[in-house]
């Protein structure tokens, strides 16, 4: 997304700047704080806290770069400071220094479900649902037909185009975690 | 097997020989098919797919309103900490204008067998009536009990507002004196049934009897 106008105003601090980039980004932040968090209470708190930081450091945003590796970068920095608080709390008088701990394997692969959850949004919707039916709910062709009620050879049509989108705007992921 | 069953079946999971051998000696879908799946087993990643609870947007915006931007202040910033300082003193503006001009009326409620004088001070505004109610020597309501102020016409009564017990009272409105002639108060339970339960411990001359 490197919608000029939207990012100069962004940086300028607008508040309907940062809500336009909340609603297009929240669910790839939230998605990437529960995978590596592991709880939706975290997660939530992670995504107020990044745009919170986000929101904060607008002013040294460069508006002619695109907002996500930004954005994923303060997401990921706010995971691992929600992750190092909750262990703190945890933390028996034995864990001497819990912050120098290393990070749950939870954590690993951040970058990539990133790129994942980001290329899904950016489906249509009609192909967004058949997707998340099929991987999220797993579902039959036939099962998700139902559920949307639209004829399975539509869905089959839907699901591999759907797939084949997916695909391309995920060669590079594919290529480095291959 | 055609080339869309297989590839259908190997989206939906079905990794049986028909369909694996179909996908790995097809030349087209081999070409099509190795990208999709690799890039299958990360969508079957299902933290991915967690939804956010609605609202968060509305929490985050209370967090940013009790926070100090780092740096220098966006402009945009300061324009909404400009525009609200001029909505402050617009509506502080008002109210000095309001009550620093005569009330286009003013009377005494007369007591019904109750202690104590109230008077009543109106102004028509655009969307109604401001009032100050000052009541004295009247007894503070007792545990379980206020006092609420109506505007009434007759057979329709409008809640002005309550208040506990003497003093003076800001009271807004959205109909005029002109409509709703009728001023008065009641001692009402708090029972949470709206309505005039209670008894009338003031009222306009000329209704009161």
């Amino acid at each position: 997304m490197r919608d000029g106008a939207l990012l100069r105003r962004f940086r300028s601090g607008d508040p309907d700047a940062v809500r336009v980039l909340y609603e297009r980004f929240e669910r790839p932040v939230f998605a990437v704080a529960f995978r590596a968090l592991g709880s939706r209470a975290l997660a939530e708190e992670a995504v107020q806290q990044t745009f919170l930081q986000a929101w904060r450091a607008s002013d040294r945003f460069d508006p002619a770069r695109d907002p996500a590796p930004w954005l994923y970068a303060i997401a990921r920095r706010v995971a691992v400071d929600l992750y190092r608080r909750e262990r703190r709390h945890k933390a028996s008088d034995l864990d001497a220094q819990p912050e120098m701990a290393a990070l749950p394997t939870s954590f690993e692969g951040m970058w990539e479900a990133w790129q994942v959850r980001l290329a899904v949004e950016g489906l249509p919707t009609e192909e967004f649902e058949i997707v998340r039916c099929t991987h999220f709910l797993g579902l039959t062709h036939a099962e998700t037909a139902d559920r949307l009620d639209i004829p399975v050879g539509t869905v089959k049509s839907r699901s591999f185009r759907a797939h084949q989108r997916l695909a391309e705007a995920l060669a590079h992921v594919r290529e480095v975690t291959a | 097997m055609r080339c869309g069953e297989a590839r259908a079946a190997y989206l939906e999971g079905d990794r049986s020989e028909q369909v694996t051998a179909h996908l790995a000696t097809c030349p087209a879908c081999r070409e099509v098919g190795a990208p999709i799946e690799s890039m299958a087993s990360l969508l079957d990643d299902v933290a991915l797919w967690e939804e956010p609870a609605p609202g968060g947007w509305e929490r985050t915006v209370r967090l940013m309103a009790g926070a100090v931007p780092e740096g220098p202040r966006p402009p945009a910033l300061k324009l909404a900490a400009v525009a609200i300082a001029a909505v402050v003193l617009a509506i502080v503006g008002f109210l000095a204008l309001t009550t620093a001009r005569a009330p286009d009326w003013e009377f005494d409620l007369v007591a019904v067998d109750s202690p104590g004088q109230a008077s009543i001070a109106g102004w028509n505004t655009e969307a109604g009536s401001r009032m100050v109610l000052t009541v004295e020597d009247l007894p503070p309501a007792r545990d379980g009990f206020y006092y609420e102020v109506w505007l009434s016409d007759g057979p329709r009564h409008i809640s002005a507002g309550s208040f506990s017990g003497p003093g003076s009272v800001d009271l807004w409105v959205g109909v005029r004196r002109s409509e709703f002639p009728r001023v008065w108060i009641s001692l009402e339970p708090a029972d949470g049934v709206p309505g005039i339960d209670g008894a009338t411990v003031f009222d306009t001359s000329g209704f009161d009897s």
